[in-house]
């Protein structure tokens, strides 16, 4: 035990100075004192190296972008071509990018990916003057590939199947409903009919799920 | 029926009122974590420790929870991982970070003979925490094989979870027909060099519970009054006159409701007063000091008055505009009212938790309870108060190079004839 003259107090410390005021400590008690709290050591940084990489990576991209663009406004075909190429970079950085970021959930990565392409798709439908293709045969193909992305993840990584069964129905419904439409030229009544079909004969594990995400 | 469903993995949690603020304005400089401790006379053995926090995270279901976004709402459910004590390797009152923790939002951790438990304060206060480590240290002694008893004063697997304890209470004393504004008068801000990121210094004061008892009796006061003077005190010395004469030092004192509207939760359920003085009466002297404090206190300790000031909030909870706004929105809207009616409004805080009262066949393997708060980047000091074994134990955990304000507090309660013992987690 220590004291310091200073502020009048006891000071039960090893160290020679008073935490309070920083002045010299006068011995008391030679015993030494139990360490109070352990010496932390100074958190390591890490993710630099990434982070230069993409720095490199996100110049690349610009410079390839803006490069495009000029080339394309100024040797000028009658088509916008520079577009889908922008696109494209984006549509990359989204699928590639957003994973290697991490610590979004998953979720939120697989509909932000899935709607970029869709954007995409359609960009490339009015660009090259294609009748809408990408809407009506790839987006139910896109869902459903969301969905087998889930289920695969939810399966090989054990992660909780609770976080993400309401992302699988709905991509599931919203992928199956329109495929069944194109294969078997069905009324357009039928998909909402299927939702509501879903909601009222859903397992009440699903219910509870809903339940709880829509609490007011 | 309740029963059933406690630690079903269906069970799922509203946040209460209090805690619907925390995840919104949560940052690495705000984790709004505290810390409750208990210091040992043996050193820890972790492997007990384990099992003891195995055993009691089964009494507690509202701790065994996970936060989940919602459409509108964040909300509790069932955790159904494990967790897991380890030893103490950073600074106290740290951002806790579920994905390293299991999915917890509070965390246990040793260091020689201390038991550290670090609470994220959206599923606990300071008072329902304390019940959490109570038992836990029950457990972990009777598993040593110490022959000890509860004496009805610790919540264990024989006492069966009353569903009273995880309920929201601010809504059972809602009362929509009496609200008024929280809205007040700014208050000053201490500041000064910020220490390294990551780091808390804490600086713990010792001071035997008669010694402070009889002071107040001395100054017919009660003990938090004392304390809330002395600190506004502190800060007067410590800002060097510097302040604007017309600004207010004010400290914003925690209050266990629980204590003026009876319940048994163990989640969050507590409120504040500010109390304050301005610069300009610093030269009134002390005793007209405390004569302020004595009076903002009685005034505003009034159930009544605590009652409308907490309503609003229930109120605006339940308002179905609000309800309907998607989380995100909901969380940019309530982070900018907790700047306004929030950080703003007081300088330091005060949260004296009381006595930590453990039966006397514990008390004899235990010395002491401390209890530390976080800081936030407005506040960059705070201070706490528990007492337990016979010894007050008060904590100052500050972002701030300078030692300014705990000196000048220490050496008053040092000048009035109490005897301190300062401890610190730095040097
Ligand atoms: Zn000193």
């Amino acid at each position: 035990m220590k004291k310091c003259r200073q502020c009048n107090v006891w000071v039960n410390t090893n160290a020679d100075f008073c935490p309070l005021c920083n002045e010299m400590l006068v011995v008391v008690d030679e015993r030494e004192s139990a360490p109070l709290y352990p010496v932390i050591s100074e958190p390591k940084k890490e993710g630099r190296k990434l982070n230069f990489l993409a720095k490199i990576f996100l110049f690349v991209s610009i410079l390839a972008s803006i490069t495009s663009l000029v080339v394309n406004i100024a040797v000028w075909n009658g088509v916008f071509w520079s577009l889908p190429v922008i696109g494209g970079i984006i549509i990359a950085w989204l699928l590639v990018g957003l994973p290697l970021m991490g610590g979004l959930n998953l979720n939120y990565m697989l509909i932000s990916q899935m709607a970029g392409v869709q954007l995409y798709l359609i960009l490339i439908d009015a660009v090259f003057g294609a009748k809408g293709w990408a809407v009506t045969y790839v987006n139910p193909f896109l869902y459903i590939a969301v969905a087998i992305t889930i289920s695969l993840f939810v399966i090989l990584y054990r992660v909780e199947w609770r976080d993400y069964l309401i992302t699988l129905v709905l991509m599931a419904v919203i992928g199956i409903c329109p495929l069944l439409n194109i294969l078997f030229q069905w009324a357009n009544v039928l998909w909402p009919n299927m939702v509501f079909g879903l909601l009222v004969f859903s397992p009440d594990k699903l219910k509870k799920e809903i339940r709880k995400r829509l609490h007011l | 029926m309740y029963m059933e469903t406690v630690h079903n993995e269906d069970t799922w949690y509203k946040l209460d009122t209090a805690a619907k603020l925390y995840p919104a304005i949560l940052s690495p400089k705000q984790a709004s974590v505290f810390r409750l401790s208990c210091i040992l006379k043996e050193p820890v053995d972790p492997e007990i420790l384990q099992t003891a926090l195995t055993v009691t995270i089964r009494r507690y279901p509202s701790f065994n929870v996970r936060l989940k976004r919602g459409i509108f709402w964040f909300y509790f459910e069932m955790n159904e991982k494990l967790p897991v004590v380890r030893p103490e390797s950073v600074y106290p009152c740290q951002l806790i970070d579920p994905k390293e923790n299991n999915d917890f939002l509070f965390q246990v951790s040793w260091f020689e003979s201390r038991i550290n438990l670090e609470i994220f304060h959206g599923i606990a206060d300071g008072s329902g925490g304390i019940e959490f480590l109570k038992t836990l240290v029950y457990y972990y002694l009777l598993l040593q094989g110490k022959n000890i008893q509860t004496l009805g004063m610790i919540l264990t697997l024989e006492t069966k979870v009353d569903p009273e304890e995880t309920e929201n209470s601010f809504h059972r004393y809602y009362d929509p027909l009496f609200q008024t504004s929280r809205a007040e008068e700014k208050a000053y801000h201490f500041s000064g060099s910020a220490l390294p990121q990551h780091q808390l210094r804490l600086i713990h004061g010792l001071i035997p519970v008669e010694e402070l008892l009889n002071k107040a009796r001395a100054y017919q006061t009660t003990v938090t009054e004392y304390l809330t003077a002395v600190l506004i005190k502190a800060f007067f010395i410590a800002d060097g006159g510097k302040g604007d004469p017309d600004e207010i030092v004010k400290i914003s004192v925690p209050i266990n409701l629980r204590k003026l509207f009876p319940s048994k939760t163990v989640r969050n359920f507590s409120f504040y007063v500010n109390v304050g003085e301005r610069f300009k009466n610093k030269q009134n002297g002390f005793d007209s000091l405390l004569s302020t404090v004595r009076e903002q206190m009685k005034d505003q300790m009034q159930k009544d008055k605590i009652s409308s000031r907490m309503n609003p909030n229930v109120s605006l909870e339940k308002n179905a505009a609000i309800q309907v706004v998607p989380l995100d929105i909901k969380q940019a809207l309530i982070k900018q009212v907790h700047r306004i009616i929030g950080d703003d409004l007081f300088t330091c805080s005060l949260s004296n938790l009381g006595v930590v009262s453990i039966p006397e066949t514990m008390s004899s393997y235990i010395s002491r309870f401390d209890f530390s708060l976080s800081i936030s980047e407005r506040i960059p000091l705070n201070c706490s108060v528990c007492s337990s074994n016979g010894i007050v134990s008060f904590t100052f955990s500050s972002s701030l190079k300078e030692t300014s304000v705990e000196q000048a507090f220490f050496r008053l309660l040092a000048a009035d004839q109490l005897p301190v013992t300062i401890e610190s987690n730095q040097g």
